[in-house]
């Protein structure tokens, strides 16, 4: 998996491609830690557009960043969420923890 | 391994270890030439005058480098080698051979014997210098691998032995309480050495089964380690007599408090009342339940419609339940996240009806297999795979046994006067399951706890009679329409909900009459009350969905006595000594009857 950050204004996008497992573990914490970093930041987006299938480390992973970033009281969405990926979220209810756009 | 050593093994060019070398060589002067020159570059140095003698020295000073001459009496370097090589397997010791036959047909013959290298007499001082540097940064590499082949080695088996005592201990914990084949079948096919997925049953004491399927988040022991905190309260709660959504609120907080943010259980929840023929599922992560009808039509689909245990925060957290009302035979099929994506089948119904094409040609006691097949087919080529588990639970109307469980161990009497009254009002009939909690403080007054299976039913059957016909107004004969149960609980739901005013009261006093101890139960309701002469005269029909609480508590109790409008009732209770039940049939659900 692949992850990347950018920042637009106070918004943070975090953006994964490929498979999201515990593999992508590293990348995906290095990235939401620069993001938590950013003294701008104000929110921040998980763009899962690019994403073929994330497994549930994978949903850890997402809880473990909303965690850390209610903390710093900044709000996560998930970005982009289809077909697949849209089916994990669902059978997960995600929707009761994030906001999905 | 420790994380402050380094994967890369770096042998210091400089600081060489002090290594022993023994130096095997027939003519003295040689010896003692060598064993100068070794000694300065920092060498320990032991000597032997033949091969015989390198043999014996190998065994008592176990030399790291052997320097050895090719021609000796007695034994010469290669038949020295060989012995060597043969006691000291387990060792890799370099062996540098040494002679005066500078052909390349010796050299390869020397290597092909057993040498690691070869120095050509007379020996240059500086090319010895350089090869035993280099035989010592080898010795040292390779001291190092061993030494963590050794540690890795030790690692291995303590976490071997580790794993089965876990082991052990999850598969004792985990199958606690699981029910008869004829009942409930299941299935698990771990994906490691431990399972993630974790099936448990037990009996309410009023008959009603309750079943969870979880599945840890991952596999191996850290899934195991967190499907385990919620067999406790499964377990305790359901033998108490709490509802499913008391149960799963339970596990959620529990979850949540015990295990790391990232770490969750997906579950699902089955309660069966087999007397009122109805399913209960909360289902919270996991595929989606089927039931089916014996020719294997899908009856119902229990989506998931909660996040996975743990995951919710208590103001987010949901444990309503979908109710279905079987009025046929059928079979409830849950199964792990694992088998449904091995199969490939949707998270929606369209999953439960795929499910039903595989499995429901069959007669229901064959479907177990026939999924059994249908996963290890899947499975084939398939990568990353992840603990199944099947649970499938046969329902048949009217045709259901189940013995009604007392208390393990006989608990001794504890006769004396007591009384208790409690008031409930609307905020306590809506966020506690009251039943339970009353027949545990009845039972530990009278007989120092335990369960009381029938003291149970009849408290159950009073307050739920006080509750939905007195104080909420509901009526039974709603149950008969199409739909009627699933709109009787949802108007139920609702009047309770805006309920703000009226309340259920309680009172339990004992008396002892003639060594046995008798409780005198009043319940009254503020509602508007019944007709309960035409109740209690009327017998009972066993193919109705209603009419079976008020006879049943008049076959428990000694006497059943309606007062006012009918909104107070008093009934006298005799708490039995513990007697075995007899053999055969046992005190069954079908006494409801």
């Amino acid at each position: 998996m692949l992850a990347s950050l950018r920042t637009d204004n106070d918004t943070a996008v975090i953006r994964l491609t490929g498979r999201f497992d515990f593999s992508g573990h590293r990348e995906f914490r290095h990235c939401y830690e620069a993001a938590l970093q950013e003294p701008t930041v104000r929110k921040i987006d998980v763009d899962l557009n690019a994403v073929e299938y994330l497994d549930s480390s994978a949903l850890g992973m997402l809880l473990l960043l909303k965690e850390q970033a209610e903390a710093r009281s900044l709000p996560v969405a998930l970005l982009n969420c289809g077909g697949t990926v849209r089916e994990i979220l669902d059978v997960a209810n995600f929707g009761v923890m994030f906001s999905m756009r | 391994m420790g994380a402050s050593e380094s994967a890369v093994i770096v042998p210091s060019s400089e600081a060489l270890p002090a290594h022993s070398v023994l130096v095997v060589d027939d003519h003295p002067q040689a010896q003692v030439l060598l064993t100068r020159f070794l000694k300065r570059m920092g060498y320990r140095v032991e000597t032997a005058a033949n091969g015989l003698e390198a043999v014996n020295a190998v065994a008592r000073v176990h030399p790291d480098i052997i320097l050895m001459d090719l021609t000796m009496p007695v034994m010469g370097g290669f038949e020295a080698t060989e012995q060597i090589r043969a006691v000291a397997s387990e060792r890799w010791i370099p062996i540098v051979f040494l002679s005066a036959t500078p052909d390349s047909a010796a050299l390869i013959r020397a290597l092909e014997r057993g040498a690691d290298d070869y120095l050509v007499k007379p020996i240059s001082y500086t090319v010895l210098r350089a090869k035993m540097r280099a035989v010592s940064r080898m010795l040292a590499m390779q001291r190092q691998l061993e030494d963590r082949n050794a540690k890795l080695a030790a690692y291995r088996a303590a976490e071997d032995e580790q794993n089965r005592m876990a082991q052990h201990v999850i598969a004792r914990l985990a199958n606690h309480g699981l029910l008869d084949a004829s009942v409930l079948q299941h299935w698990t096919a771990p994906a490691s050495f431990f399972s993630g997925d974790l099936v448990v049953s037990g009996y309410t004491p009023s008959g009603v089964l309750h079943v969870m399927l979880a599945d840890g988040a991952g596999h191996g022991l850290a899934a195991a380690l967190s499907a385990l905190p919620v067999t406790q309260p499964f377990h305790r709660m359901t033998e108490k007599g709490y509802s499913l959504a008391s149960i799963v609120e339970e596990m959620n907080g529990k979850i949540r408090r015990l295990l790391p943010v990232e770490r969750f259980v997906a579950a699902t929840l089955i309660a069966i009342d087999f007397e009122e023929q109805v399913i209960e599922i909360w289902n919270g992560g996991n595929p989606p339940l089927a039931v089916l009808a014996s020719d294997g039509r899908v009856l119902h689909s229990g989506c998931s419609m909660h996040p996975p245990l743990g995951v919710a925060p208590d103001h987010l957290f949901r444990s309503t339940v979908d109710v279905y009302r079987y009025s046929e035979p059928c079979q409830v099929v849950a199964c792990s996240d694992g088998l449904w994506e091995a199969a490939g089948w949707r998270a929606s119904g369209a999953g439960t009806q795929a499910l039903a094409d595989v499995i429901g040609a069959q007669p229901p006691e064959a479907r177990l297999e026939a999924l059994k097949a249908h996963f290890t087919t899947a499975q084939e080529g398939h990568i990353g795979s992840d603990d199944a588990t099947v649970v499938m639970i046969s329902c048949k109307p009217g045709e259901h046994t189940l013995p009604i469980r007392e208390a393990r161990a006989p608990l001794p009497s504890r006769p004396g006067d007591w009384r208790m009254h409690v008031r409930l009002s609307p905020a306590q009939l809506r966020d506690i399951d009251v039943v339970p909690l009353l027949h545990d403080m009845a039972c530990h007054m009278v007989c120092g706890g335990g369960r009381n299976a029938k003291l149970y039913l009849v408290l159950a059957e009073l307050v739920s009679n006080a509750l939905d016909h007195g104080l909420l107004a509901l009526d039974s004969r709603l149950k008969l329409e199409a739909d009627g149960f699933q709109r009787y609980l949802a108007l139920r739901t609702e009047k309770l909900a805006a309920l703000d005013d009226g309340a259920v009261e309680v009172r339990i006093t004992t008396t002892d009459s003639g060594g046995k101890t008798l409780l005198r139960m009043e319940v009254t309701d503020t509602g508007g009350g019944f007709d309960h002469r035409r109740v209690l005269e009327r017998a009972p029909d066993p193919g109705s969905p209603f009419g079976r609480g008020i006879p049943l508590v008049k076959r428990l109790c000694e006497s059943v006595e309606y007062r006012a409008g009918g909104n107070q009732v008093e009934v006298v209770f005799a708490i039995q000594e513990q007697e075995p039940p007899p053999a055969g049939a046992p005190g069954t659900l079908n006494d409801r009857r």
